[in-house]
């Protein structure tokens, strides 16, 4: 059974992908996508039932399944080679044989035998694979049903000619696939070939508009990610010399001790390049010029959140280690630097980056202190994070195509030129900074974690108090209202409306059900890799209440709207010199002249150029800090 | 339980009063080291029913929900301060209280609530750090985040943060809108914003800002008595001489600029708050 659930999460996503490879219009492909999807959420309740099961699959149809996975890998790794070198991109090419050579040394000249190993696993789904499967499978099949529709349009403002819309949803299912297999992957070797695999996948998606700078932007990814595989593959062979296994549950039993440091360390420092911590964090900046569901997809909600998977998959080991210390110095680091850089941004999807790279850091921050308590944090706010930002990019993507622009100078007032798109995306924000939402009770969690580690402790509260200024001057410009009549830019499209909706009403079921998320899902895999679970007194936070007062406030909302014309308008105060229609004033020479606001960037302080080399220069001191603890 | 009830009924109608009387005695003070008579104490009411009975005009339809939001989550923070709770989450209940209002100010398309708004977010990057700060300095003493494990503590939490205790007092003057730090709202300096994050609400709005901020005052007066929790008039000893020493640092120093205010309370604020920190830390 379990064997079936686990063919079935990796090749079925793969397989509707061929699918639509074949399709040549977006009616069919709208109803497979569909169709299809609600068959991954059907799943997604399969595998909640069935949690938890391993699997000591290590043969399909009498083929050794590692001899498949090593074969793939080195398909997958030529391909990439021969990119690089058509392409002209060194680095790339060079990264690439940097793990070809080591891979085929340990395949056919140490030749690991570990399936042998009594109680080996190839595959375990345990509760946090779960909870990774569900943000694949619901997030994953929400974001492919808005990008139907979005895609079209998106060919249509490029004056694409040849849709490649078929190549596009091809490669994001078979993104979901393997990422299905990353989650799921107790083998190392196995996890690292789909770890490739996302690589893969993420170049293709960002060089997809195929114009100069989106494929610069690729090869940036594919370089940085690189590292991270090349990190990947010396961990997996140092740890087979070390303590002779490469199976996950087993390097856990190990228990924490000396001789793994390493290969934790060169993990670790796959998952940043993945996670797209500093100094690695350009690539994602680089990946915004991707279409919009790619950057919802694996650029917030799901590729990124492999690295931090991988982190937390091993934060047993961190507890009150010196390397599980560096890794949350690294982690509080990026959270503090990329929410001071997102201020001085006015690029709405960079901001967005900027503020995933933030986040992540947090979850890293708080996986490498690896108490109880802030591994708790860290899951809760993987899940909560994964939703919010996937709302918000596809609310951005929706009205880039909406207003023409992604600048957030241009969307002043946008509440009322698209009222749907511009509450849910004001929702969304509220979701990401405020109490009683997810978000901000992760970032509680996280500063009761950190309380005894004084310098992750000070990254976290400055990143605290930096994201509510983004955040809320975006707010206040989207939500501003003037009594002149716009014209509204929106489509209710099926395939927009939806997944956004679905989106937002997730973003408010999980963050009310916190407490009982953490008891069912989370507090039984701390237990299991703890011996005891964090005492955490949400219950006495009052969230209910707060929940239900911004019900009734919200609930008021409309009835303002409504009363709207029995109220007394007037014009903002501009000294006196206000001219009558719109929001105008009388300037030299009595010219009227519209009134224009800009937001604060405060560049003096979070100008991007002039921090960007500071702080990469930290990030590496840190990442030699945390080679020199652990060598 | 009933009691709670009757008591946080009881809480909500008392604190608006006593802090609507020391603002007025604020203002009174004030007035007198300016060389003036200065309004009688209870200006601040008659002003507030003034206010009441006037027209309601508004730029935008939507503000009243902003200064309901800004009311309703102070009062909350009072509530949930009042059943001991923690420290963190009525920090951040205050904020959404704040950022409430800042909304309320941004949504309006007026260059002077714009720039008042945007400058209460500096001010709020400025004072909340030192206030998780000061969350993590009381959970290092008294093992718990709650102000209960504040109650439970046997010695004024003055002893052991003291400089934690000072960098407060220099955010408190931001939160209380005083010079040095009176950026948003421009209390005294009409000419440069109007009225800042102010301008726009008139009327029975205004009136409930100014409510709020008599709650607020109350959750301020609340915090300096954390520091010294085991003596009642003794803490209300020490909120007092803390009032009068904003009110006579407001009328000696004139308003500088969000950077001086930014710089500072980083530097200052939780520069003090982490040499207290790490000293409890070490010991």
């Amino acid at each position: 059974m379990a064997d079936i659930i686990i063919v079935f999460s990796i090749i079925f996503p793969v397989f509707i992908g061929l699918v639509l490879l074949m399709l040549r219009n977006t009616l069919s492909r709208g109803i497979i996508i569909t169709l299809s999807s609600l068959l991954f959420i059907a799943f997604s309740v399969v595998i909640l039932l069935a949690t938890p099961f391993t699997s000591s699959l290590t043969s399909i149809g009498g083929i050794n399944l590692s001899t498949i996975i090593t074969f793939s890998d080195l398909i997958l790794l030529s391909f990439l080679l021969y990119i690089s070198i058509r392409y002209k991109k060194v680095l790339s090419a060079v990264l690439v044989v940097l793990q070809v050579i080591p891979l085929l040394y340990f395949e056919f000249i140490v030749k690991p035998h570990i399936e042998g190993n009594p109680g080996y696993s190839s595959f375990i789904n345990d509760n946090l694979s779960l909870t990774m499967m569900f943000l694949i499978l619901i997030i994953g099949s929400l974001i492919a049903v808005f990008a139907v529709k979005y895609m079209d349009e998106f060919e249509h403002h490029n004056n694409i000619k040849k849709s490649r819309q078929p190549f596009f949803f091809f490669v994001i299912f078979l993104f979901l696939g393997s990422m299905a297999g990353l989650v799921l992957s107790n083998n190392l070797l196995y996890m690292y070939f789909f770890w490739e695999m996302t690589t893969l996948c993420s170049f293709l998606l960002i060089s997809f508009s195929k114009t100069e700078e989106a494929i610069n932007n690729a090869f940036r990814a594919l370089w940085m990610n690189l590292i991270g595989g090349v990190a990947f593959i010396f961990a997996i062979i140092l740890f087979y010399s070390r303590i002779n296994t490469f199976a996950v549950d087993e390097i856990l039993a190990y228990g924490n001790s000396e001789i793994i440091a390493l290969p934790l360390a060169l993990l670790a420092i796959a998952a940043m390049t993945k996670a797209a911590q500093f100094p690695f964090q350009s690539w994602l900046l680089g990946a915004m010029v991707a279409p919009t569901p790619v950057s919802a997809l694996l650029h917030s909600s799901t590729m990124v959140k492999a690295g931090v998977y991988l982190l937390v998959r091993f934060s047993p080991l961190f507890m009150n280690t010196n390397i599980g210390y560096a890794i949350a110095v690294l982690g509080g680091f990026t959270f503090f630097a990329a929410s001071a850089l997102a201020i001085g941004q006015s690029n709405a999807k960079r901001v967005l980056a900027y503020s995933t790279v933030a986040n992540l850091g947090l979850i890293v921050a708080t996986a490498g202190i690896g108490t109880p308590l802030a591994v708790t944090a860290a899951i809760l706010l993987i899940i909560f994070h994964a939703i919010s930002k996937a709302l918000l990019f596809l609310c951005v993507g929706t009205i880039e195509h909406g207003i023409g622009s992604r600048d957030i100078e241009d969307m002043d007032g946008l509440v009322s030129k698209m009222p749907l798109v511009g509450s849910l995306t004001a929702v969304g924000m509220f979701s990401m900074l405020l109490p009683p939402f997810g978000v901000i009770i992760t970032k509680l969690l996280g500063i009761e974690a950190a309380v005894h580690t004084p310098v992750v402790l000070l990254f976290i509260v400055l990143g605290s108090a930096l994201t509510v200024v983004f955040w809320v001057k975006w707010m206040g410009k989207i939500l501003t209202m003037t009594n002149i009549k716009e014209k509204r830019l929106e489509n209710y499209s099926l395939y927009t409306v939806i997944p956004l909706g679905l989106l937002t009403l997730g973003i408010i079921a999980v963050s009310v059900t916190i407490i009982q998320i953490n008891n069912s899902l989370i507090s039984p895999y701390i237990l299991s890799n703890w011996g005891y679970i964090a005492d955490i007194n949400i219950g006495s936070m009052m969230l209910i209440p707060i929940f239900i007062t911004i019900l009734v406030i919200s609930l008021l909302i409309p009835i303002f709207l409504l009363r709207a014309n029995r109220l007394t308008i007037k014009n903002p105060y501009l000294c006196g010199e206000n001219n009558c229609d719109g929001i105008q004033f009388k300037s030299v020479s009595d010219v009227s002249s519209e009134v224009s606001l800009g937001n604060y960037y405060l560049e003096q302080f979070f100008d991007e150029s002039k921090l960007t080399t500071t702080i990469n220069i930290f990030a590496l001191a840190f990442i030699f800090f945390m080679f020199g603890v652990v060598v | 339980m009933n009691m709670i009830i009757l008591q946080i009924i009881g809480l909500i109608i008392i604190a608006p009063i006593i802090g609507g009387i020391i603002t007025g005695i604020d203002r009174k003070i004030t007035a007198r080291m300016q060389g003036r008579v200065g309004p009688p104490v209870a200006q601040p009411f008659y002003d507030f029913f003034k206010l009441l009975d006037k027209e309601i005009i508004v730029a935008n339809p939507m503000q009243f929900v902003y200064v309901l939001g800004y009311l309703v989550f102070n009062v909350f923070s009072l509530i949930l301060f009042f059943l001991k709770s923690d420290l963190l989450i009525i920090i951040f209940v205050m904020a959404l209280a704040s950022v409430s209002l800042i909304l309320g100010a941004m949504s309006v398309k007026s260059p002077y609530s714009r720039i008042g708004g945007q400058r209460e977010l500096i001010q709020m990057l400025s004072y909340e750090p030192v206030l998780i700060l000061f969350a993590a300095a009381v959970f290092e003493i008294t093992n718990s985040f709650n102000i209960q494990g504040i109650m439970n503590y046997d010695q004024p939490l003055l002893y052991s943060i003291p400089l934690v205790f000072l960098a407060f007092l220099y955010i408190l003057t931001i939160k209380l809108r005083k010079s040095p730090f009176d950026f948003s709202a421009s209390h005294h300096a009409h000419q440069e914003l109007v009225r800042g994050m102010f301008t726009e609400f008139s009327g029975p709005q205004l009136a409930i800002i100014e409510l709020t901020h008599w709650y607020e005052i109350i959750l301020l007066a609340g915090f300096i008595m954390l520091f010294f929790a085991t003596n009642i008039y003794a803490a209300i000893g020490i909120v007092l001489l803390s009032f009068f020493l904003e009110i006579l640092v407001d009328n000696i120093s004139a308003r500088l600029n969000w950077q001086w205010m930014f710089k500072s309370s980083w530097l200052i604020g939780i520069g003090l708050c982490l040499i207290n920190i790490l000293w409890i830390y070490f010991k």
